[in-house]
């Protein structure tokens, strides 16, 4: 009988919330033969160690071991990464109040240590002074601290400052979906991609990682 | 408000801006925000953070700036200088990460196993630092 060749893609790394991992979560998986797609998707290749979250690393050989013990007349494609990370999280009410917080911390943490950073920044270059010597240059007047022409200056500088914020975050009202990622964003995936890597390497030289054997 | 005038609040406008552009790519690229919200898990929440850091430069600009005394008492001062120190520890510890000093030391001096230590004794190192630096200079 003639082989069914079978497609299977592995996520660079994926997130689930059951303890059951099954080849269908953690690839995408393409056969003309529907019995073998089924059965194949079924198949279960780990179970997450119990906690609030963890991770696994599993290789593409594995599943190509699991493949091939199900039949003789699959022929297997690995078209996707030779590793993936499996992370599980624990999505219970607990965890999630936890979360929450977590994420409130992060916030109040942008929103003081931004601006006490940007107070440094303004003490250190002695923003005050230099905008008064500006005005004295720009107007040949005396610059005082309660002249309405000089604090109009420094009101011009904070909204300056907001308006370049908004500008490089691409963070105006009319933001659209279409637009380019904010380099936040941009960064934040070539972080997560560098943590990924990392964690693949560690576990590797651990000999840690679900291998076929 | 003669032209002068004019000029200076379009100098000044445009200054903030180059600077606040030049903040945040600072900021960006030493990528405090993004190590910790890989940490804390929160990456659908990057629209909010960047809210928030613009809020959070404009408000503490403008306090500074125009001098504005707010009634927070003693303990909204504590408060903030305290999100402001580990805020400026985060970016220090990045910074080091970012010119790369640890994984060439501990590739120098072959210290894999102690770099935890290494990282909590300059932590120490900072704290001690800015007190004696603070307080009895």
């Amino acid at each position: 009988m003639e082989r069914v060749t079978l497609y299977f893609a592995l996520e660079q790394s994926i997130l689930v919330a059951s303890r059951k991992v099954h080849i269908e979560d953690i690839a995408t998986i393409y056969c003309r033969n529907k019995d073998f797609y089924h059965q194949v998707a079924k198949l279960e290749v780990t179970t997450m160690p119990d906690g609030e979250q963890s991770q696994v690393v599993v290789t593409a050989m594995k599943i190509i071991q699991l493949i091939s013990n199900l039949s003789d007349k699959i022929h297997i494609e690995s078209i996707g990464n030779p590793e993936t990370i499996i992370y599980y999280k624990n999505l219970k009410d607990g965890s999630k109040t936890k979360s929450k917080l977590k994420a409130v911390f992060l916030m109040v943490l942008a929103f003081i240590g931004t601006g006490y950073s940007i107070m440094t920044y303004n003490e250190e270059v002695n923003t005050r002074d230099l905008l008064f010597n500006i005005y004295e240059l720009f107007t040949k007047e005396s610059a005082t601290a309660n002249n309405i022409h000089v604090n109009l200056g420094l009101i011009a500088y904070s909204v300056g400052l907001t308006l370049g914020m908004i500008i490089f975050f691409n963070h105006g009202i009319n933001r659209k979906n279409t637009d380019d990622p904010t380099p936040l964003q941009v960064q934040m995936r070539l972080y997560e991609q560098e943590v990924n890597e990392c964690i693949i390497i560690d576990n590797t030289r651990e000999k840690k990682t679900i291998d076929a054997s | 408000m003669q032209a002068d005038h004019i000029l200076y609040l379009i100098f000044c406008l445009i200054a903030g801006g180059a600077i606040s552009a030049g903040y945040i790519a600072f900021i960006t690229l030493l990528g405090v925000f993004e190590k910790l919200s890989e940490k804390y898990k929160t990456n659908n929440l990057v629209g909010l953070l960047e809210t928030v850091i613009i809020l959070g430069v404009t408000f503490g600009n403008v306090i500074h700036l125009f001098q504005i005394s707010l009634p927070v008492k003693i303990i909204g001062v504590v408060i903030y200088t305290l999100f402001g120190g580990i805020f400026i520890g985060c970016l220090s510890g990045a910074l080091a990460e970012t010119l790369d000093i640890f994984p060439i030391l501990s590739r120098k001096f072959k210290v894999r196993d102690f770099l935890p230590y290494v990282i909590i004794a300059s932590a120490l190192g900072k704290g001690i630092g800015s007190i004696v630096e603070l307080i009895f200079l």
